[in-house]
């Protein structure tokens, strides 16, 4: 077991110890025990995002063992809708969206930028409900470092500025 | 019967349909409803600390009312229950949330869904005495939707897979349910925003084996369902020819017209498909042309 993760590890630039830690954290915000699945598949045959996602949720709680690194750029967490069919389907108990939402907190936080750009268009066509609930699934505006002055600051560039206060234009 | 009554942000969104008929029931049942501030709930359960200022503002507006809160969405419902369950379970969490407020919250203020209580406080069999338009024979395919069932730990309303809440109450109210597969799926949620493509896939599946299973009408309790399949089902029937329309309405809405509701509190003018031609079959059955 631990000659695989060394080996896979090496393989995949990542270092076996960041590796781990990265493993122990996942384990540790998801409070899920990955190692007793036992790899039967029923979450990917009862997921309905499954044929979206480039790696399935079996395969999600395999990897978090073997290779953790490998779902830090996956579609997978971002598609994951938290329908809780795998955990109901789970014959282990085991909270797949658990473990996705813990990749999405670690990805947001690393990445300090929203994961989404809200259009007019999709703002208009949605209900108020599926709005709110993007807000907390793929930004970071609840993380305690987010500041909101990040986003104010893109969106208030000097020549927006300019044009804003009918300034001279360029 | 009093019970505190928690709309969340639909009240004051477009789709009104779900809570703008409950005065009126409640008034038909004999149940006094206490409306509470409305704050919104957060929409989505997670663990951060301030995506729980929702549900916990809204438990300590409700504590000092009393101490049992009944919603009909089914997002609210979800959301509330897992936040009471997740104080509840950890201790750490709990003080962190009491700090943060000022007030310390146990996790004690009990969360009713309106199915819930018509099941467990007026009972199933009661509600059939009380109806006024008899719906019999009506083909009504009942939609679960994921958030009114699972995660089952926290949620406990009934069986996660197999449910049959949904379909005793359309049977109460006069209705003949319907049993599809597709009860429990999925419909995509709030997925919409990253990949609208999904969630046309999966509600043309859902409306798709509603409609082989020969239901007239499908009843959602959740307003997401109600927006991927009534205000998509345009695009959908745009992708794919095998499907025909059919008017999609919430659980109030039935049970506010099993009860003879006048129709300006149906709420029917947010539905993309007209379910109007639907309610004038009933009107006929009624009148016996």
């Amino acid at each position: 077991m631990r000659s695989l993760i060394t080996e896979m590890a090496r393989d995949n630039k990542m270092a076996y110890r960041d590796s781990i830690d990265l493993m122990k954290k996942i384990i540790d915000i998801s409070g899920q025990n990955v190692f007793s699945c036992n790899l039967c598949g029923k979450c990917t045959a009862g997921c309905p995002i499954s044929d979206a996602m480039d790696i399935k949720p079996h395969q999600v709680v395999r990897l978090v063992q073997v290779r953790p690194e490998a779902l830090l750029d996956s579609k997978a967490i971002w598609l994951c809708a938290c329908c809780l069919t795998c955990v109901s389907r789970c014959p282990k108990m085991i909270d797949i969206a658990k473990i996705m939402e813990a990749y999405r907190t670690i990805v947001l936080s690393s990445k300090r930028e929203d994961f989404i750009e809200y259009s007019p268009e999709l703002s208009s066509l949605l209900p108020i409900q599926a709005l709110v609930a993007v807000r907390s699934k793929y930004s970071m505006v609840h993380l305690p470092f987010y500041s909101p002055t990040v986003r104010l600051r893109k969106y208030f560039t000097r020549e927006r500025l300019l044009m804003l206060m009918g300034g001279k234009k360029t | 019967m009093k019970i505190l009554y928690y709309s969340g942000c639909l009240s004051q969104s477009k789709t009104t349909g779900l809570t703008l008929p409950m005065q009126a029931i409640a008034n038909s049942l004999g149940i006094e409803i206490i409306e509470i501030p409305s704050i919104c709930c957060g929409a989505f359960f997670t663990k951060n600390i301030i995506d729980m200022y929702g549900p916990v503002r809204v438990f300590l507006n409700a504590r000092k009312l009393g101490n049992e809160v009944m919603t009909t969405c089914a997002l609210c419902y979800n959301v509330l229950k897992q936040t009471n369950s997740l104080i509840r379970s950890d201790p750490k969490r709990r003080s962190e949330i009491s700090s943060f407020f000022g007030e310390d919250y146990d996790g004690g203020v009990k969360v009713y869904h309106f199915l819930e209580i018509l099941r467990d406080k007026i009972g199933f069999d009661k509600l059939s005495d009380i109806i006024k338009v008899d719906l019999k024979g009506l083909k009504v395919a009942p939609y679960y939707g994921c958030l009114l069932l699972r995660p089952y730990e926290e949620i406990r309303l009934d069986n996660p897979e197999n449910p049959s809440i949904f379909e005793d109450f359309l049977a109460s109210i006069g209705c003949e349910p319907v049993d599809f597969p597709y009860k429990t799926e999925c419909c995509g949620s709030y997925l919409g925003a990253i990949s609208l493509d999904s969630v046309i896939e999966h509600s043309h599946a859902i409306i798709r084996s509603a409609l082989t299973s020969g239901a007239e009408v499908i009843a959602v309790a959740c307003p997401l369902c109600h927006f991927n399949l009534d205000q998509m089902q345009e695009r959908i029937m745009q992708k794919y020819e095998d499907i025909s329309n059919i008017p999609i309405l919430y659980f109030t809405q039935l049970l506010a017209i099993a009860l003879n509701v006048e129709e300006k509190l149906l709420g029917l003018e947010q539905h993309s498909v007209n379910p109007r031609p639907w309610l004038r079959k009933i009107a006929r059955i009624q009148h016996g042309v």
